[in-house]
C-alpha cells in the first residue's frame, strides 16, 4: 500500500510539472446515483394453430435479423441407458439430409440465408435453432420446416455419426468437468431418467436408421409440448402466417410424457472418487435435488444461490478464491430441469488443496443454513439477478430462449415482464427459508475427479468410518469393494 | 418510456456485381469521438433500446510488451486491477458492480488487455469512479499479488495442464515464431510467476496504464452531454507517466517448414496444427486470408469440414482462421498467422492429415471459387458482422479495437466494405503466397499413455 502511494505521488509531481492536467477531483466516496431505469419488454405475441403447435413472436427491428426456434418434449429423458446417444443423434442428424437437400446442401443454404441451423438437446426438449438475414425470413422457414418434418437420416450419415460419437465420448473422457458431471448425475438421479447425460460405447453402436426415424415418429408431433418462436425484423403478422403456411399441416399424434418416477433427496453425505492419475487438479461437484422453475421458492432459492455462489461478489468466490486462492472460480448453481432441479457446487482446486477446498465449502454451506443472509447480501443478490437478466435480453437469441422457456417449462405467459419484481419481492427470511430447504450439506452427494493415490486420505477424513468408492474414466468401479456403491436414493 | 431505435442510418452493400446481386442494410454503430488533454482517448455511442450501458478500458499492452523472464505479467497485472484502488479497497469493486446488477470480466490478449463493466444505464457514474479510481490510484500490495498468482497459477492448469490440447495450442506460436517476444504464451510460466516481485508490478503499472495508452468506450442508455462532463471530470486530471521505449517484435522471414510432436497425456485423440505467418493488417492480403479462413475452416460448409470431416472421415474437429487460436480480424496484428487445428481419428497419420489440408489449399489456388460459393461467404460474413453488433459491449469492443488498431473507430463500420471487395482471384494468390510449405509449421499432439486408472490403488 505504502509502495502504492508513492507510485502516485511521483505521477502528481510529473504532471504538475507539465502542467497540462486539470485538478484532481474529489474521489473520497462513489457517486449518488438515480434510480434504476424500467425495463420495458417487447410485446410477446402468443399463438396456437388447431394442431396444437404453439408459436411466440417478438418483434425486434433493430436490426436485419431474425431468429427462430423449434422445440419439442424429445430430450435425453426420452432413453434409456441402453438407447442414450439417440436424441444427440437424432438433433445432430436432422441437418443431414431431406427429400429434396443434402447435409452440404443444408449448410450452404444456411450460408446463402445469412444464417445458421442446427438441433442441440437437453435432458427434457430437442431444439432446432435458425438465423439468418430478416429479408430472408421466407426461406429460413422453408428451410426450417424442411429439416424438423422430413429429415432422411441417410445411412451413410449415420454411420458417420456415430463413428464420431464414440470418438468424441474418448476425447470427452480426456475432460476432468465432464468426468464429474456424468458420474454425478448418476449418482443423484439413480434410476430417474435424469441420470443418463452420456452414452456408452454400447449405447452408441444401438444407434440405428430405424431407431432415429422411430424416434422422430414418436416424437416429432405438433402437440408433444412442441413450440415455434421467431424473434427479429419481421411483423409479427406475417410470422404467424408462416408458420401456419410450413407448420400448418403438421398431423397430430398421441404422445405422452416420459416417465418420471418420484425422488428421494440423498441420505448421507458421500464422496465418490473418479481416477486421473497424474491430474494437476481436482475437480469438485457435490449438490443435492434442486428446485423446478416453478416451485414456490424457486425465486428465493435463486437469491439464496446467488449470495452463496453465484457470482464473483459471492460468499464462495471472496473466500475460496479471492482469500484462500486455492482456485480460478467456484460458483454454485440450480439446474431447473422441467420435473426435478439440481442443485450444485463445481470448482477446479490444485491437487493439494482438495480436501481443504472441500472442507471450506462445507464450512460456507453450514453458514448459508445457520443465519439468514445480511440485509446488504440480499439487496446485492437481487440488484445482481435483476440488472443482468435485463443486460442478458440484448440480443434476439437471448430473447428467444426466454420466451421458449416461459412456454416449455409451463410459465406465467408474462413471466418476461415479471421476472424482475419476482427476485425484487424476494425477502430475507424467504431467501433463508429456500437455503435451509435446498442446502444439505450434511447429505451431499461429492463427486471430486483427481488422482486417487494423492487425494483419498485427506478427503476420507471428511466422511467419518467410510472407504470412499473409486470410479474409473468409463464409470466403472474399481479398486477392491466389498460390492459395488448402492444408489443413494433407490427407485420407487 | 420512449426507446429510440440507435442506428439512424444503414449502409448498402452489394455483394456481387452480376444482375444477382443483393444488397444487405448493414447497420452503422453511431458514435462521437475526442482526446482529453491527458491524450486518453474516448468514444462515445448512444443507444436508448435497453436501460444498460458498458464501459470498457482497452490498454495498448499485451503479452507481447512482456520481457524475458516476466512471462505472464500483462495477464497477472489484469488480474490486480480488480483488487482494490485507493478508494475502493479489496472487494468494492466486484461489490458496487454486481450490487448495482452489472456484470464485469477482463482479458488479456497478445497486443492489449480489455477491462469492461456492463451495468444498469443508473450506475454508469458509478463504474467511471471505478475505473478513474483503479487507473490513478491502484493499491497493488504483495498479500493481493500473492494471492492473485496463486488464482493465475490455478488458471493456466484449467487451461493449459490440466486439459487436453493445451500445450498444443500454445505450441501453435510458439513454432510459428522465433522471436520470444511473439512465441510466449499470454498466460506465462509458473517459474516467471513465481518470480514476480512487488517492485515488478508496480513498475508494469507506471509504465502502460497511462492514460495516454487507454482507449475509454461507453455504449448504451445515457446522455452525450452529460456523460463528456463526467468522463473529463473523472479521468481528464490523470497524470501521464514516461513510457519504455517500444520492444522489437520483427520475424526473420521462413524459408523452411518447420514441425514440433507433442506427447499429451490427457488426450484421448491425436491433433494436428498448421501455422503460416501472415500479413500486415488492413493491407489487400490481410482481408484476402481472413476470407480465405473463412472458406477454409468456418461451419458445416468449409472446405476443410467437408474434406476432413465428411468425405475422408479422418477428423472429427476442424478450427481455424486468420490469427488463430489468439485472435481474429477484429484484433490481428502482425507479426500474426494464419492457423487451423484438426481433431482426428486414431489409425490415421499425421501426413494423411496434412496432405489432405494442402489438397484443399491447391484446389483453391488453381480453380479459385464459383460465384455462388463466394457469395455465400460474403453473406454469411455479413450477418455474423452485424450480429456481433447487437449487445452493448460488442460494439464497444469493435470501437475500441478499431480506434488502436486502424487509427478512426469509424473503421467498425467502413472495415466491412474491403473484406466485401475480396475476389476469386484475391483468394488464388494469397493462397499461392502464404500457405506454401516452406512458409508452413505443423504441431502434433499425440496421446501419450497415462498410467491406468486404479494402478495406484495397489494394495486395497
Amino acid at each position: 500500500m505504502r509502495s502504492a502511494v508513492l507510485v502516485l505521488a511521483a505521477g502528481l509531481a510529473l504532471a504538475l510539472a507539465a502542467g497540462a492536467q486539470s485538478a484532481p477531483p474529489d474521489l473520497a466516496k462513489p457517486p449518488v446515483i438515480g434510480p434504476v431505469q424500467p425495463y420495458v419488454p417487447p410485446a410477446v405475441h402468443r399463438d396456437q394453430l388447431p394442431n396444437g403447435l404453439r408459436i411466440v413472436i417478438v418483434e425486434d427491428h433493430r436490426f436485419p435479423l431474425v431468429t427462430v426456434e423449434v422445440a419439442l418434449r424429445a430430450g435425453i429423458t426420452r432413453l434409456t441407458p441402453a438407447t442414450a446417444g439417440l436424441a444427440q443423434a437424432e438433433a445432430d442428424l436432422l441437418t443431414a439430409g431431406t427429400p429434396t437437400r443434402t447435409s452440404l446442401q443444408i449448410a450452404q443454404d444456411a450460408d446463402a440465408l445469412g444464417g445458421s441451423i442446427g438441433a442441440s438437446v437437453d435432458s427434457d426438449f430437442l431444439t432446432l435453432s435458425a438465423s439468418s438475414l430478416s429479408a430472408r425470413v421466407q426461406p429460413l422457414l422453408a428451410l426450417v420446416a424442411d429439416v424438423v418434418l422430413h429429415p432422411t437420416f441417410p445411412d451413410s450419415e449415420v454411420a458417420l455419426e456415430k463413428n464420431n460419437l464414440l470418438q468424441t465420448l474418448r476425447a470427452n473422457r480426456a475432460d476432468p468437468n465432464y468426468l464429474a458431471s456424468v458420474q454425478f448425475a448418476k449418482l443423484l438421479f439413480g434410476a430417474n431418467p435424469y441420470a443418463i447425460t452420456a452414452p456408452t460405447a454400447s449405447s452408441i453402436a444401438a444407434i440405428s436408421r430405424q431407431a432415429l426415424l422411430t424416434f422422430h415418429q414418436q416424437y416429432f408431433l405438433p402437440n408433444n409440448q412442441a413450440e415455434v418462436v421467431v424473434v427479429g425484423d419481421v411483423a409479427a403478422a406475417r410470422a404467424h402466417n408462416l408458420v401456419q403456411q410450413y407448420f400448418g399441416d403438421w398431423r397430430i399424434g398421441s404422445p405422452v410424457p416420459p416417465p418420471m418416477p418420484p425422488m428421494a433427496p440423498p441420505a448421507t453425505r458421500r464422496i465418490f472418487l473418479v481416477d486421473r492419475p497424474g491430474s494437476a487438479q481436482s475437480v469438485i461437484l457435490l449438490g443435492d435435488i434442486g428446485l423446478t422453475r416453478t416451485a414456490p421458492d424457486y425465486f428465493p432459492f435463486l437469491v439464496a444461490n446467488e449470495v452463496l455462489g453465484g457470482s464473483f461478489n459471492s460468499r464462495l468466490m471472496a473466500d475460496i478464491r479471492e482469500q484462500k486462492g486455492y482456485t480460478y472460480g467456484i460458483y454454485s448453481t440450480n439446474q431447473p430441469y422441467r420435473d426435478f432441479g439440481a442443485w450444485t457446487v463445481q470448482t477446479q482446486v490444485r491437487t493439494s488443496v482438495t480436501a481443504p477446498a472441500l472442507a471450506e465449502t462445507f464450512a460456507q454451506l453450514d453458514r448459508m443454513r445457520a443465519a439468514p443472509p445480511s440485509s446488504q447480501e440480499l439487496l446485492q443478490a437481487k440488484n445482481y439477478l435483476a440488472g443482468n437478466f435485463v443486460l442478458g435480453l440484448q440480443t434476439q437469441d437471448a430473447v428467444a430462449d426466454e420466451v421458449l422457456t416461459t412456454g416449455l417449462y409451463g410459465l406465467p405467459s408474462d413471466r418476461l415482464a415479471t421476472w424482475v419484481s419476482d427476485v425484487q419481492s424476494v425477502d430475507g427470511d424467504a431467501a433463508f427459508q429456500a437455503a435451509q430447504s435446498v442446502i444439505h450439506p450434511e447429505r451431499s452427494i461429492v463427486v471430486v475427479v483427481g488422482d486417487v493415490k494423492q487425494i483419498e486420505a485427506p478427503l476420507a477424513r471428511l466422511v467419518p468410518g467410510t472407504v470412499l468408492p473409486v470410479f474409473d474414466d468409463a464409470g466403472h468401479p474399481i479398486g477392491a469393494y466389498p460390492a459395488p456403491p448402492a444408489p443413494p436414493h433407490p427407485p420407487r | 418510456m420512449s426507446r429510440r431505435f440507435f442506428f439512424p442510418c444503414m449502409l448498402l452493400l452489394a455483394l456481387a456485381t452480376g444482375a444477382a446481386a443483393q444488397a444487405i442494410a448493414v447497420p452503422q454503430i453511431p458514435f462521437t469521438t475526442f482526446v482529453l488533454p491527458n491524450h486518453m482517448r474516448v468514444v462515445l455511442s448512444v443507444d436508448h433500446a435497453l436501460p444498460v450501458v458498458s464501459e470498457t478500458m482497452l490498454f495498448h499492452v499485451g503479452s507481447r510488451e512482456e520481457h524475458p523472464g516476466r512471462s505472464g505479467f500483462a495477464h497477472l497485472f489484469e488480474h490486480l486491477m480488480f483488487e482494490g484502488s485507493a478508494h475502493a479497497p479489496k472487494g468494492g469493486f466486484s461489490h458496487l458492480v454486481e450490487g448495482y446488477g452489472g456484470s464485469f470480466n477482463a482479458s488479456t490478449h497478445v497486443d492489449y488487455t480489455f477491462f469492461y463493466e456492463s451495468v444498469p444505464s443508473n450506475a454508469l457514474e458509478t463504474v467511471m469512479w471505478l475505473d478513474a479510481d483503479r487507473l490513478a490510484n491502484l493499491d497493488v500490495t504483495a498479500a493481493n499479488m500473492h494471492n492473485q498468482i496463486a488464482v493465475v497459477e490455478e488458471e493456466r492448469r484449467i487451461d493449459v495442464d490440466n486439459a487436453a490440447y493445451g500445450q498444443f495450442y500454445l505450441q501453435i506460436a510458439e513454432t510459428t515464431f522465433q522471436n520470444w517476444q511473439n512465441a510466449h504464451p499470454v498466460i506465462g510460466s509458473f517459474k516467471d510467476l513465481n518470480a514476480a516481485t512487488l517492485a515488478d508490478v508496480q513498475e508494469f503499472f507506471r509504465e502502460y496504464y497511462a492514460p495516454d495508452n487507454c482507449i475509454l468506450t461507453i455504449v448504451g442508455d445515457f446522455d452525450p452531454v452529460k456523460v463528456r462532463q463526467q468522463v473529463e471530470h473523472y479521468f481528464a486530471w490523470i497524470p501521464n507517466r514516461s513510457r519504455i521505449t517500444p520492444v522489437k517484435t520483427t520475424e526473420a522471414s521462413q524459408t523452411a517448414q518447420r514441425s514440433a510432436t507433442l506427447h499429451d497425456p490427457q488426450a484421448k485423440l491425436p491433433a494436428l496444427a498448421i501455422a503460416w505467418p501472415g500479413p500486415e493488417r488492413n493491407t489487400p492480403d490481410f482481408y484476402a486470408l481472413t476470407m480465405l479462413g473463412r472458406l477454409l475452416f468456418s461451419g458445416q460448409s468449409s472446405r476443410l469440414y467437408q474434406a476432413l470431416v465428411k468425405n475422408s472421415k479422418v477428423a472429427v474437429q476442424v478450427d481455424g482462421n486468420l490469427g488463430f487460436p489468439n485472435a481474429d480480424y477484429t484484433d490481428y496484428v502482425a507479426p500474426g498467422l494464419m492457423a487451423g487445428a484438426v481433431v482426428y481419428k486414431p489409425g490415421f497419420t499425421p501426413d494423411q492429415v496434412e496432405n489432405l489440408i494442402k489438397q484443399q489449399i491447391h484446389e483453391i489456388e488453381a480453380d479459385g471459387v464459383s460465384p455462388d460459393e463466394l457469395e455465400r461467404l460474403k453473406t454469411k460474413f455479413s450477418s455474423d458482422w452485424i450480429r456481433g453488433e447487437q449487445t452493448t459491449l460488442g460494439r464497444a469492443s469493435l470501437l475500441a479495437l478499431a480506434t488502436l488498431f486502424d487509427g478512426k473507430p469509424g473503421d467498425a463500420n467502413a472495415a466491412l466494405a474491403q473484406y466485401l471487395a475480396v475476389t476469386s482471384g484475391d483468394l488464388q494468390r494469397v493462397a499461392r503466397t502464404y500457405l506454401v510449405r516452406a512458409r508452413s509449421n505443423v504441431i502434433v499432439d499425440l496421446p501419450a499413455p497415462a498410467a491406468p486408472a486404479g494402478t495406484a490403488k495397489g494394495g486395497r
